[in-house]
């Protein structure tokens, strides 16, 4: 008996054998590296000019109090999620309204994305400055349907600090 | 199990809305048996209800206090109590829900546990003389209900345990930020609905949970301090003491003096004594410059009126002997006097947040603008505002090395910041020059 071996399909096996590996490999380091998961989640970015999303003009308002409280209150309340500007009139409103920031005009810039949580809202890192001074300041933000980042709260300064050390 | 336990809640939230406030106090009994010779004896009747008659209103009571959580920029969220006082001098403190879940996170910074007794809602435990976790616990998972009822406590508390997350609280293993910012979020918007009502419905809607009691004598560290009537009936205590006559009425002491401690801000040029503008230095050597920043303690005087007491010759109209004579005849004790005597606390303070840079001074500007440019046509500012960088030490320390400068003129090393605060004093903005240098330009020989 005799046996013939052909170079033509031993190359085809084998090359057929490195594509197969490869496309094993390839996927395994798809599901491994998360990639996976970025192709079928929607991506959440801030937009070109961060300082244009409602979270931003939030913040300005906040940190600039003025006028009629209630005026005021409505203002930050327009670029904030529902249950943030709850929880702004409920316990941030009045020690903002109590503040020394009364009738200062303060400005707010976007630093960077500090984090970006599971529920995909995010926390960024912002900074305000006023004539005197600039200091860091964190926020909760959350996405609308419409992609606007809205504004859920400020970061208290014993939260921020686990971002401030990262 | 999750849902019947659910439900119970939503209905205990519904009953104690009709009830005006919750009536349920203790752990065992239905209403819970109250010792009416007891402490809350006067505030609580037979059947459970409080006894509003007979207590007198001192409204609600808002005050900053270092264990609520700081907003940056603007400080400390305050505490907010209604506080009662009964007839025989007792202080009732009733804690809005977000006050009272920051007091329990923080019992001996909140002087939660000072208090001498406690009373709480809806299943939770009375503690006398101590405020077991068993209580705190309850209303740990009394919140987490409450929260669940509004948002899916899963993303909460993924482990389903809210009592379990408070008892770590409560246990120093954990703190109450660790819940994450949307955590955080769905749970302090469920408290601050039930906060929020105080101030918005008045008296009669408030869905207050706990009650702490405070005897007379520790009136002076419960919001609001002490009323009038506690202190006319401390001076009665005092005035008890043995004596023929009236004794002399207690001085009136001067009020509490708070001192700020200074900021010492502090900025300087290491080296090179003469730093060249780094355009014209092939070295690009730079500046070396240090900055440090702490505070001094704040420091907080107060004054009691403490009573001058003299032995009397014989026994006083009771017959009673209770000192000796120079001669070692046997006296009784009598009040002569009032001294106020002086007394201060320090309270540590420290830097929550500070940040330097260098600043070209608006004279040095103009002068590279307006006369500079008249030699070199064209010249501009290169980079007059450099960061250098910041710190959320208690006290900063640091040095910059290399630090570029390449516009000539003078520089103002600015540090700026807020302080922490103190339990007694609000945190502090600061700003501004702490020092200053030259830098220099090899043609120029006058800097301005």
């Amino acid at each position: 008996m005799e046996i013939t071996i052909s170079r033509n399909s031993t190359v085809r096996t084998f090359t057929f054998a490195i594509i197969i590996l490869a496309v094993i490999g390839g996927g395994y380091f798809t599901w491994k590296s998360g990639l996976l998961d970025s192709l079928f989640t929607p991506t959440q970015t801030v937009s070109a000019a961060p300082a244009d999303e409602p979270a931003m003009k939030s913040m300005t308002a906040m940190y600039s109090p003025s006028g009629e409280r209630a005026e005021w209150e409505t203002q930050v309340c327009i670029g904030m999620t529902e249950k943030g500007c709850e929880l702004f009139r409920a316990m941030f409103a009045n020690p903002f309204w109590k503040s020394s920031l009364i009738g200062k005009t303060t400005s707010i810039t976007f630093i960077k994305i500090a984090d970006t949580l599971e529920d995909g809202s995010q926390v960024w890192k912002t900074e305000i400055a006023d004539s005197e001074a600039t200091l860091p300041v964190y926020i909760h933000v959350t996405q609308n349907e419409a992609g606007q980042w809205l504004l859920n709260r400020v970061l208290f300064a014993q939260e921020a600090a686990k971002y401030e050390n990262q | 199990m999750k849902h019947s336990r659910r439900l119970f809640f939503i209905l205990f939230i519904f009953v104690s809305l009709f009830l005006d406030i919750a009536p349920s106090f203790a752990q065992d009994g239905n209403p819970p048996f109250v010792d009416p010779n007891g402490a809350w004896g006067d505030v609580v009747n037979p059947d459970g209800s409080i006894n509003y008659a007979n207590l007198t209103d001192g409204g609600v009571v808002t005050q900053p206090a270092d264990w609520m959580p700081s907003i940056p920029g603007v400080g400390l969220v305050d505490a907010e109590y209604h506080v009662y006082t009964t007839p025989s001098g007792n202080t009732i403190l009733m804690p809005t829900a977000s006050t009272l879940f920051f007091m329990s996170a923080n019992p001996n910074e909140s002087g939660f546990n000072a208090a001498a007794t406690t009373l709480g809602t809806g299943g939770l435990s009375t503690a006398e003389g101590n405020n077991t976790l068993t209580g705190i616990a309850g209303l740990g998972a009394w919140f987490a209900e409450l929260t669940g009822s509004g948002a899916d406590t899963s993303t909460i508390f993924p482990d389903g345990n809210g009592e379990q997350f408070f008892n770590q609280v409560l246990s120093g293993e954990t703190d109450i930020y660790s819940l994450g910012p949307e955590g955080l979020l769905n749970f302090l918007t469920s408290l601050a609905n039930q906060s929020g009502a105080d101030l918005t419905n008045g008296d009669g809607l408030n869905l207050y949970t706990y009650m702490l009691l405070y005897p007379p004598g520790q009136c002076g560290t419960v919001p609001g301090g002490c009323t009038a009537q506690q202190l006319a009936l401390l001076q009665s205590l005092v005035a008890a003491l043995p004596t023929d006559e009236a004794p002399p009425a207690p001085n009136q002491c001067p009020a509490p003096v708070v001192t700020p401690g200074s900021i010492l801000r502090a900025g300087t040029l290491i080296e090179p004594n003469y730093p060249l503008v780094v355009g014209q230095d092939p070295a690009k050597r730079g500046v070396d410059v240090s900055v440090s920043v702490s505070v001094q303690p704040t420091i907080r005087t107060y004054y009691t009126s403490e009573p001058v007491v003299e032995c009397k010759a014989g026994a006083n109209a009771g017959g009673v002997t209770n000192c000796s004579m120079p001669n070692g005849q046997p006296g009784h004790e009598k009040v002569v006097g009032w001294d106020c005597v002086e007394h201060t606390e320090t309270y540590p303070e420290c830097i929550s947040y500070a940040s330097a840079a260098l600043k070209l001074t608006s004279e040095s500007k103009d002068w590279i603008l307006n006369e500079l440019s008249l030699h070199f046509p064209g010249a501009y500012l290169h980079h007059p505002n450099i960061s250098m960088g910041s710190s959320r030490t208690c006290a900063w320390t640091e040095t910059f090395d290399h630090v570029q400068t390449a516009d000539p003129g003078n520089w103002d090393i600015t540090i700026s910041g807020q302080t922490s605060g103190t339990p007694v004093s609000e945190p502090r903005n600061f700003g501004g020059s702490a020092g200053q240098f030259g830098v220099w330009l090899k043609e120029i020989a006058i800097i301005k």
